[in-house]
């Protein structure tokens, strides 16, 4: 209650955001293309690199206090994102539901993450963190979701916060030059592709869409919608998906690459 | 959390303001052949309330949604089951009363919704995002460029996952 109510009454920050914004947009979405799709600067990208810049301890600007009432006020900003988002996907309704099956079973897709992610994680020397860091795509509900299981102190807390930090300032970038790759190399549909888009981050989606949309131009408005969809089906079920199926599954995992990596005997000592 | 009504509303109206600031700006940089001057940033400006409003109703819905349903879903997931569901027209082809009240009000929905860019609206929550980085930046050299690495493949594994779960059943469902 009081939280909502520092935030309400952080006039800097607030100043600070519009001040972004108007500049931001005023900057306008540059595209430079590519051999392979193009990379997309949107106007949000130079928002968060110049909030970032700002907030610099050095720089004195922002005291934590201010930084914490920030961070607050992304989960209100976000909610009229949300809700915007609803209002793709409805219009679009009866054309998601034709390939509803594919839709729903690519969900599961989104535990492909802990198997490309743990051995990696394992060989590089990470221990506990690789749980917090690959059983999800590091989104807010998987930051919720560990901070309620182990707590974000601990070494799962600091792997999930180490790749959602990443992905918060690389992910659009990634995602974009990410999907433009994987649509050059012409293997898969770009239905398929744009269903993948979903990864319950609003910037990577949107990202993702924009690289398809420029590759794609024809098939813009299905490939916005199937995104979108694809975004509201992880924001729906993501939370559950990541505790019922891809925390333990990560748990598991991570103890056979441990015991590749390290030999039979030494789990015990690893948890 | 419970948070209090009031505040959600003040804080709703303060990031409102300037995403159809953002949005008037892409609007009349799209229009070259608009007048120069403020005139047309306002007129944006105005055009965008009534759709914002309609934002504003989806929110609170999802808010008191998750306030009284007694199941443990964020409040995002209402919002944008809301959104959705007013914004489905009538079913293809048909013409009785439910389609024809739907087809209106989603109609509605979308005339006015439809003047705020998506983008618009993705600006000020990374502003915000940006403003609250720094102080992760310890988090960020402690793990270093471990995480970073791990990170390249989680996303690579979270993206190339679906493709394939997708493309297959859209192969074998004979869709594509």
């Amino acid at each position: 209650m009081e939280d909502s109510l520092q935030a309400l009454k952080s006039v800097k920050v607030h100043v600070l955001t519009l001040i972004l914004t108007i500049l931001c947009e005023f900057l306008g979405t540059k595209i430079i293309p590519l051999p392979v799709g193009a990379i997309v600067f949107f106007p949000m990208l130079y928002a968060l690199l110049l909030g970032f810049v700002i907030g610099l301890p050095r720089l004195r600007i922002l005291k934590l206090a201010e930084q914490e009432e920030a961070s607050y006020l992304i989960n209100i900003s976000v909610m009229l994102l949300i809700a915007r988002y609803g209002t793709l996907v409805g219009p679009n309704f009866f054309k998601i539901i034709d390939s509803g099956l594919a839709l729903i079973l690519q969900e599961f897709g989104n535990l492909g993450t802990a198997f490309c992610a743990i051995p990696v994680a394992v060989w590089l020397g990470l221990k506990r963190e690789t749980v917090g860091a690959c059983f999800s795509n590091a989104r807010e509900n998987s930051l919720a979701l560990i901070s309620e299981v182990y707590g974000l102190n601990s070494p799962e807390g600091r792997g999930i916060m180490g790749v959602y930090i990443c992905g918060t300032v690389f992910g659009s970038i990634f995602y974009g030059l990410m999907a433009s790759i994987i649509a050059s190399l012409g293997i898969f549909s770009v239905e398929s592709q744009a269903m993948a888009a979903g990864t319950g981050s609003a910037s990577m989606m949107t990202a993702t869409i924009g690289a398809l949309q420029a590759l794609y131009p024809e098939k813009g408005e299905i490939i916005a919608a199937y995104g979108a969809a694809s975004n509201m089906l992880t924001s729906l079920d993501g939370l559950y998906m990541s505790l019922f199926i891809g925390l333990p599954m990560s748990n598991w995992l991570y103890r056979v690459c441990c015991r590749v990596k390290y030999g039979a005997d030494s789990e015990s000592a690893k948890s | 959390m419970k948070i209090n009504l009031w505040h959600l509303l003040g804080m709703l109206i303060i990031s409102a303001i300037m995403v159809l600031c953002g949005n008037a700006i892409i609007f009349v940089r799209a229009h070259p052949e608009l007048p120069a001057g403020v005139g047309p940033y306002l007129d944006c400006f105005v055009r965008g309330i009534p759709g914002m409003i309609i934002l504003f109703i989806f929110t609170f819905a999802g808010v008191i949604c998750k306030r009284h349903i007694p199941l443990q879903l964020p409040a995002a997931a209402y919002i944008v089951t809301i959104g959705c569901i007013l914004s489905i027209p009538g079913a293809p082809g048909s013409t009785g009363p439910v389609s024809q009240f739907m087809n209106d009000l989603s109609g509605t929905i979308m005339k006015y919704v439809g003047e705020i860019s998506f983008m618009s609206l993705t600006t000020p929550v990374l502003a915000y995002a940006g403003l609250s980085l720094a102080k992760d930046l310890k988090i960020l050299k402690e793990s270093g460029w471990k995480l970073a690495v791990v990170s390249i493949f989680v996303f690579i594994g979270t993206y190339l996952g679906s493709i394939v779960i997708a493309d297959a059943v859209l192969r074998m469902t004979g869709q594509i």
